[in-house]
């Protein structure tokens, strides 16, 4: 078997359908919708469309969920002793172990919730993000940036769940989150063992993560604010070891993102008037 | 005799463990050598073949069953230098070249379409054979010498055998049509015939049916 | 009875108008849709899925039915139609629309004056029937939206059944409902309930 998979050769049964990122780009809806009132960003019962927009969430934790498990599968097989010792790959077959397990939780998540699997489509960036044939890079896109931003959307969801008197989603939800630091705390030792004598790969590495942190920004998907629908969540990224300099340069990175949103919305609306 | 009630045999009446054992420290330690090897390409295959696997149920099992196999080596990983061998790496290998190319047969599959021919490798030839291997290790060994090597062999063998279970659950599942069992029988078939030649993932005496035995009994 | 459906054409999504039109007379023949009462559906193809609503409400003798588009988007291929949603949506809103005009719901105020509540009782009363009719309702995923405003305890499940299995329901039938789950005594939301139709392009 070869190393270094793409996510086109990701294997799916029937039920599910990729989504393609052009399609998402353009459509021509986009335009408009920068413009219109659709409630709070926020998660919240009262919101409009509150359970489909939350069951289309839950749906893509599922998928990303499934690609987290593939990524740590993926980095047990890819690499030799040389590039990552045993214990790295012994921490990765234990998060192999935990995304299954989230994968199942979301599956029952998902039947509670009262939508079907490959019922929304799947986006494959987050195993993308993973593919990296550095496994430092890899750590830190996968354990610091896409568990990083896991402990981001779990603590949100648990939010909504308690909000919304839902005690399975609240249960489920403070589960995952526990494992997804252990997740991001992995990345954070193993960064530091692995570079400890290469500050220079360290410093890529922690911009690969950068990058992967900025592609979940757009838009304002992630922020402090209450127009962000997913809140960055300090005290458990800190316990996962991420310093208050990365937490306050990740919402800064989220704040900037939201603002270029903004623009391009106004600056589209400008030219549609014209 | 005094009257003094404190004093006791050393070992119960119940408790029958004997001394003698069949391995050396040496035997013991090469086999538990091996066992990691073995545990390593293990887990390292599972794991891959995750990505690789469409079937939903088999993917979560895969990532299950693989941080067993990883843990079994952190176990062995462990033992090792308690059984006087400080560089773990040194020890572990593959038990002769043909158990080398069996699992480089094993791992071979790639494509989204064999899920059945990957699964036979681990869990209807592997499998059975770790198993054998290390209940005849566990009953071998000197029940009060190598203890530890027994503790961790127990631990091993329960996620083991819950697993082959789990995997023969899972191609039965899959075997819906008389070419599918061929393709089964035939993927075992090439493999029994690998593993035969090595003897088993400790060589010929993995179960002890070579007529020379190593090590001292007493 | 008239059928008007808006947009004509559809710009920003592949919907057909003629196909929903069809549609429209399609259902209102099955649902025995009152035929003095015309109807006039609008789409709202700037909305996607899941930001989905709809509106039942007859205004001056009017069957004036709103959709987000997202309601009738393909799952598998956004901006496609999906006749299997559209029918089934479409057969929602004119039984609602029909429940207004002498099904029991007379008395019941515009949508836009619901509260979050009474919107999802009549919303699973009406998803019972459109099920009952031989649309593939996913019972489970009305469940989780009637709990999302009624609660998840027994009593909130035992009205959830109760209106699902109704063959006749009234408004005040969903009001005492309301007032045995405890919705009554949620807070106001902050938003309005047809916020999504609000914001339609005119």
């Amino acid at each position: 078997m070869k190393k270094h998979l793409s996510e086109a050769e990701l294997a799916r049964d029937g039920r599910f359908h990729r989504n393609k990122i052009e399609d998402q780009i353009f459509d021509p809806r986009n335009q408009g919708l920068g413009t219109r009132n659709l409630g709070p960003a926020q998660m919240a019962a009262d919101r409009p469309a509150a359970t489909e927009r939350s069951r289309s969430l839950m749906h893509g934790i599922f998928v990303g969920e499934i690609q987290a498990l593939e990524g740590a599968g993926r980095t047990c097989f890819d690499f030799d002793n040389d590039e990552a010792p045993f214990a790295l790959k012994l921490d990765m077959a234990r998060q192999c172990w935990d995304e299954a397990r989230h994968c199942e939780i979301s599956v029952k998540l998902s039947d509670h919730m009262g939508s079907d699997i490959g019922e929304y489509g799947e986006s494959t960036f987050l195993f993308a993000a993973a593919c990296n044939p550095d496994p430092v890079m890899r750590l830190c896109g996968v354990n610091r940036a896409l568990e990083g931003l896991a402990i981001d959307v779990f603590s949100s969801m648990k939010a909504f769940g308690e909000d919304s008197g839902d005690p399975v989603l609240t249960f489920c939800e403070d589960w995952m989150l526990a494992d997804e630091v252990t997740h991001v705390k992995m990345g954070s030792d193993w960064l530091r063992r692995l570079t400890a004598d290469d500050p220079d790969r360290m410093e890529r590495a922690l911009e690969f993560q950068h990058t992967v942190d900025k592609v979940f920004n757009l838009g304002g998907f992630r922020g402090e604010s209450e127009e962000n629908p997913i809140q960055i969540t300090r005290r458990f990224r800190e316990l996962a070891g991420f310093s208050q300099e990365e937490c306050d340069e990740l919402a800064q990175s989220a704040q900037q993102a939201m603002e270029e949103a903004r623009m391009m919305v106004e600056m589209a609306a400008a030219s549609g008037a014209q | 005799m005094t009257d003094d009630p404190t004093i006791r045999a050393a070992f119960a009446p119940w408790d029958r463990r004997e001394l003698p054992g069949l391995f050396t420290v040496e035997e013991s330690a090469r086999r538990v050598g091996n066992y990691r090897w073995v545990e390593i390409k293990l887990f390292e295959v599972l794991g891959g073949w995750v990505a690789t696997v469409p079937e939903l149920d088999v993917k979560m099992v895969l990532g299950r069953h693989c941080y067993h196999h990883a843990w079994h080596a952190e176990l062995w990983t462990k033992r090792l230098p308690e059984l006087r061998e400080m560089n773990v790496e040194r020890m572990t290998m593959p038990a002769n070249p043909e158990l080398e190319k069996f699992i480089d047969a094993v791992r071979e599959p790639e494509g989204p379409e064999l899920t059945i021919e990957k699964l036979v490798g681990v869990y209807r030839v592997l499998i059975p054979r770790k198993i054998a291997a290390y209940r005849y290790h566990m009953h071998g060994t000197s029940q009060i010498t190598d203890a530890p090597t027994i503790r961790s062999l127990n631990f091993a063998l329960q996620d083991e055998v819950e697993d082959y279970c789990e995997g023969e659950m899972l191609i039965q599942s899959l075997l819906d049509s008389a070419e599918k069992v061929d393709r089964a029988i035939a993927r075992q078939r090439e493999l029994e015939t690998l593993i035969v030649a090595a003897g088993g993932i400790a060589g010929p005496d993995s179960i002890g049916m070579q007529p020379e035995m190593q090590g001292a009994t007493v | 009875m008239t059928v008007t459906v808006r947009p004509d054409p559809f710009i920003l999504v592949l919907y057909d108008n003629a196909t929903v039109r069809g549609i429209v007379d399609d259902v209102a023949a099955q649902v025995q849709f009152p035929a003095a009462v015309d109807i006039d559906l609008t789409v709202d193809e700037g909305l996607p899925h899941p930001i989905l609503g709809t509106n039942a409400d007859i205004v001056d003798g009017v069957a004036t039915l709103w959709v987000s588009g997202g309601n009738f988007e393909s799952r598998d291929s956004p901006r496609a139609f999906s006749e299997r949603h559209a029918r089934a949506d479409i057969t929602h809103m004119l039984l609602r629309a029909k429940d207004r005009v002498g099904g029991g719901f007379e008395a019941a105020p515009p949508d836009s004056e619901l509260t979050l509540g009474e919107r999802q009782a009549w919303d699973t009363y009406t998803w019972g029937r459109v099920a009952r009719l031989g649309h593939n309702v996913h019972r489970q995923k009305r469940l989780y939206d009637f709990r999302m405003q009624h609660g998840f305890s027994d009593a909130s499940d035992a009205a959830f059944e109760r209106l699902w299995s109704a063959e006749s329901m009234t408004w005040d039938g969903v009001r005492e409902i309301c007032a045995e789950t405890g919705a009554v005594n949620r807070p106001k939301p902050k938003t309005a309930i047809d916020l999504l139709r609000q914001g339609s392009p005119a």
